[in-house]
Order: structure tokens, then C-alpha cells, then sequence
């Protein structure tokens, strides 16, 4: 299962839900056992995890917690889980808040700021076009960067205290 | 009648690794999957960092791009399981809400964009497994590579949600196995095939967890006497090959072991010279692999 987050719920209003959605776990700890970063990263523990955020007041004390961005997306818990539980989804819904509050890590601000200004992740250099040439392959060109840029502004949470998406 | 198909290459294989992009655009057509002249996409967008900082933009851009190729009345076919999750995703989610459509065209009108949702995206390996099938493709086989012993990653995001992708059984893969079986590889099960490779623990800032995360996977493989690792997205080969490179000092207890990318292996396969796969510019080689790859005897 997947769904946008729900940018217009208020921050109690998300918290409420997410205790909603995870209330069920019985912690087997399936999600704990699949985790790839858990084998890796003793403290990136889901199921604790979701004990935590199922005992937090506020939404930002679950974001005090760096393992927000921790996960590394795979979906094995939420392909595990007996309960149904997404947790998968839930972390994608923190480290959408987390980047609203600013508190995404340095390497994900790079990111979102190069993929602005140039429209892609990985940006054209000298050398790539070169290789490119040197295959035979055509140049590489984004159209219409500004219109893209436009529409990324628009509908963007992050970066902007004013919320388009959220107004609506 | 059959759509055309275009090639969602990336923004990582461009710069990066356009060969992989030449070898789509040459083998793919000579297995019977047409290829149409590249048009311009942007970034898929990413699915991790991107989607994990802001849903919504990630949502909208995925479909500009889905446009674009609707425009074209054609259908994808990717090369990085990343770009695939994106695609794949977003459009399951346009398809089957027309609400949240709704939503997203409103936001495309502004730059004339509409998406009615007609496109179809795959990824090559899922196109070459489905389209082209196991028997037509061993058709194509003329130079078997029965000396590698090859241990799959079909990679997190080809395999989940697999729901959406619709790839293979997220928690036993097999169809990467029956692709390098079709190809005459000897194929390595082992346990740890659906381990992550680690690269998107380093894109958040994470290098210590991601490097465990590559150490890992590769002594798993090693266990099992895989001497060389085989994947279908450009992000985990950048983790496999450049990562065993920058970190061989934490790396010791771990053989240096090459990574290929299935089209390399495939156009090998197929009777194409060594040299046009660009394997000779990885990172990580093995000299026996390159000798039998040129036709020499190791």
C-alpha cells in the first residue's frame, strides 16, 4: 500500500494516526529480523522504533531520533509484517516532516539542491560528455529547466515556510 | 498494435555509464524489443532522498515524465531499479486515484502538461523476462558464459513493493537466477541474496552503515563461492564496484569480487567483442574473467 502523505493533516493530527496505524504491532519483531540496517546499525531498530513513536507526546520528539533517515527503503518489514503495518510509509511521512523542520540530513540538502538547479541527481560534466561522445551517444539536454523549476517551487514542502500543496 | 518503447536511462548511467546506455540501445532491439530515439526525461525523480524529503514534488515530477512518454503513445522501459520504483510507483498511484490525479494534473496544467495514465513501465530485466521470455532468449546465446559462477542482486526497489512492481517474490527472488541461467551462467544461491547493497544509507549521510551494508552482502556471497556478483541497476553497481574500491582497507576479510551489469553479460553472450561491454573500466576486475570473456584460454 502506498499514499501521499497527507500534507494536510496538522502535526497532532499525523501523530494521532501513526499511533492509529501502529497500535496493532504485537512485536514479534519480523520488521527487527528483516532489516537490513539493523544487521549493520544496532540502534536502528524498527520494532523498537515503533514502540517509541507509539510512547511520543509530540512529532517532533519521534524526529529527535537520527534513525528517521536510517532506513534504507527496501520494504522488507512492510513485506514481513502479519499485521500489516507500513512502516516503510511511516518513515517516508517522518523524513517528509523532518525536511519541512529543516532537519534532513546535509547530503539530502545537496541533493534536492542539485536536483532543482539542474533538473537530474547525477549533474553533467565535462568528462560525461566526452565518454558520451566518444560512444556515439547524443548529447544530454533538460527542457524546459525553468518550467521544472517552477513546478518543483510550487508544490515543494521543503525549503519554503509557505506550502502550496497544504493551502489548497 | 504494440507500443514503442523508450528508454528511461537516468541520471546516474548517463553520466556515469552511458556504455550501459549504447548496450540498451544496440541488444535491446536485437532480442526483439524496439527501441524509439531517446527523448529527454529528468530525473525520475530519486525514490530514497528525494521521495523521503518531500512525497508530493517526487509524485508530480514522476508524472511529467510519465507524460512525456504518453505524448510519445509509448510505453518505458528503465535501466536502474530506482528510476523503475519511481516510475512504476507513481503511476500505480495515478492509475488508481482519480482524486489524487486529479490533484497532480491541476499542478501539471501549469506548465500544459495532462496525464491520463496510459503508459506502461518496465524494467529491462522484467521486459527481457516477460516479453522476450527464457527460450527465445537462449536463442540468442551463442557464446555460453558456463565459467562464472554468478551470485544475483536483483536490487530492494526491483523487488518491493512488490505489489506495485510486480518483478518477482521480494523475499526468494528467482527470475534475475533464470536470466543468468539463460545466459549459461552457473548460478550461486545463496542465503543474503535479498540483502541491500548499502547505497542509500550513503546518499543519507550514513558511510559507516552503508559500508557494513556492502561488507555484508559481500561476504555472504563469498561464503557460497560466488566469484562475481550480478545486478540490473546502476546504483547498486556503483556501490558494489567503486565502494570496494574506496573502501578496501574495512574491506579485508572480503575477496575483491567484480560486479557485472546483466546487458554486459548479455551482449558477451551474444557474440559481442570484450571490449564494447566497457568492463575493462571497472573498478574491480578479475584478469581470469577478462581472458575467457576475450575468448582466451585462463
Amino acid at each position: 500500500m502506498v499514499s501521499i502523505v497527507a500534507a494536510q493533516q496538522g502535526r497532532e493530527e499525523i501523530l494521532d494516526r501513526l499511533k492509529r496505524e501502529l497500535y496493532v504491532c504485537f512485536e514479534c519483531g519480523k520488521c527487527s529480523g528483516s532489516c537490513v540496517v539493523f544487521r549493520v546499525k544496532d540502534d536502528m531498530n524498527p520494532r523498537l522504533f515503533v514502540s517509541s513513536i507509539l510512547e511520543a507526546s509530540s512529532i517532533d520528539e519521534i524526529l529527535e531520533d537520527e534513525n528517521v533517515w536510517s532506513c534504507a527503503i527496501c520494504y522488507d518489514c512492510t513485506e514481513r509484517c502479519d499485521q500489516g503495518i507500513d512502516f516503510t510509509h511511516t518513515l517516508f511521512e517522518l523524513k517528509n516532516l523532518s525536511t519541512e523542520i529543516g532537519k534532513q540530513p546535509q547530503a539530502i540538502k545537496e541533493e534536492l539542491a542539485t536536483l532543482h538547479a539542474t533538473g537530474r541527481t547525477s549533474p553533467i560534466n565535462a568528462r560525461a560528455l566526452k565518454k558520451r561522445e566518444a560512444l556515439d551517444l547524443p548529447e544530454i539536454q533538460v527542457p524546459d529547466l525553468e518550467a521544472i523549476q517552477g513546478l518543483i517551487d510550487r508544490v515543494t514542502s521543503y525549503g519554503t515556510s509557505e506550502k502550496k500543496v497544504k493551502e489548497e | 498494435m504494440t507500443k514503442p518503447n523508450l528508454l528511461f536511462t537516468g541520471c546516474l548511467i548517463e553520466v556515469n555509464y552511458p556504455y550501459l546506455e549504447k548496450l540498451a540501445n544496440d541488444l535491446l532491439p536485437k532480442i526483439g524489443l524496439g527501441i524509439s530515439d531517446r527523448i529527454e526525461f529528468m530525473c525520475c525523480p530519486e525514490p530514497i532522498s528525494f521521495r523521503g524529503a518531500t512525497d508530493y514534488s517526487w509524485l508530480v515530477l514522476a508524472a511529467r515524465n510519465l507524460c512525456l512518454a504518453e505524448q510519445k503513445g509509448a510505453n518505458i522501459i528503465s535501466l536502474c531499479n530506482g528510476c523503475e520504483n519511481t516510475l512504476a510507483q507513481a503511476n500505480i498511484m495515478l492509475q488508481n486515484d482519480p482524486e489524487l490525479l486529479e490533484k497532480v494534473n491541476r499542478d501539471l496544467a501549469e506548465i500544459g502538461f495532462n496525464y491520463k495514465g496510459t503508459v506502461k513501465t518496465r524494467h529491462f530485466l522484467q521486459a527481457i523476462y516477460e516479453e522476450v521470455g527464457l527460450e527465445k532468449l537462449k536463442s540468442f546465446v551463442t557464446r555460453p558464459l558456463s565459467f562464472l559462477k554468478g551470485a544475483s542482486h536483483a536490487g530492494c526497489h526491483l523487488l518491493n513493493p512488490a505489489d506495485i512492481l510486480k518483478f518477482d517474490d521480494p523475499l526468494d527472488p528467482v527470475v534475475l537466477d533464470e536470466l543468468m541461467d539463460a545466459l549459461g551462467i552457473e548460478v550461486i544461491d545463496y542465503e543474503g541474496k535479498t540483502l541491500c547493497c548499502g547505497v542509500s544509507l550513503a546518499t543519507a549521510d550514513d558511510r559507516e552503515g552503508s559500508i557494513n551494508a556492502l561488507k555484508t552482502k559481500l561476504l555472504a556471497t563469498q561464503k557460497y563461492d560466488a566469484d562475481c556478483l550480478i545486478v540490473g541497476c546502476p546504483f547498486c553497481f556503483k556501490q558494489y564496484d567503486v565502494g570496494q574500491r574506496l573502501n578496501r582497507k574495512r574491506l579485508d576479510e572480503v575477496e575483491p569480487t567484480p560486479v557485472y551489469y546483466y546487458l554486459q553479460l548479455l551482449g558477451l553472450a551474444m557474440g559481442l567483442p570484450f571490449e564494447e561491454t566497457s568492463i575493462s573500466t571497472h573498478k574491480i576486475k578479475s584478469q581470469a574473467h577478462m581472458a575467457l570473456f576475450k575468448g582466451e584460454e585462463a
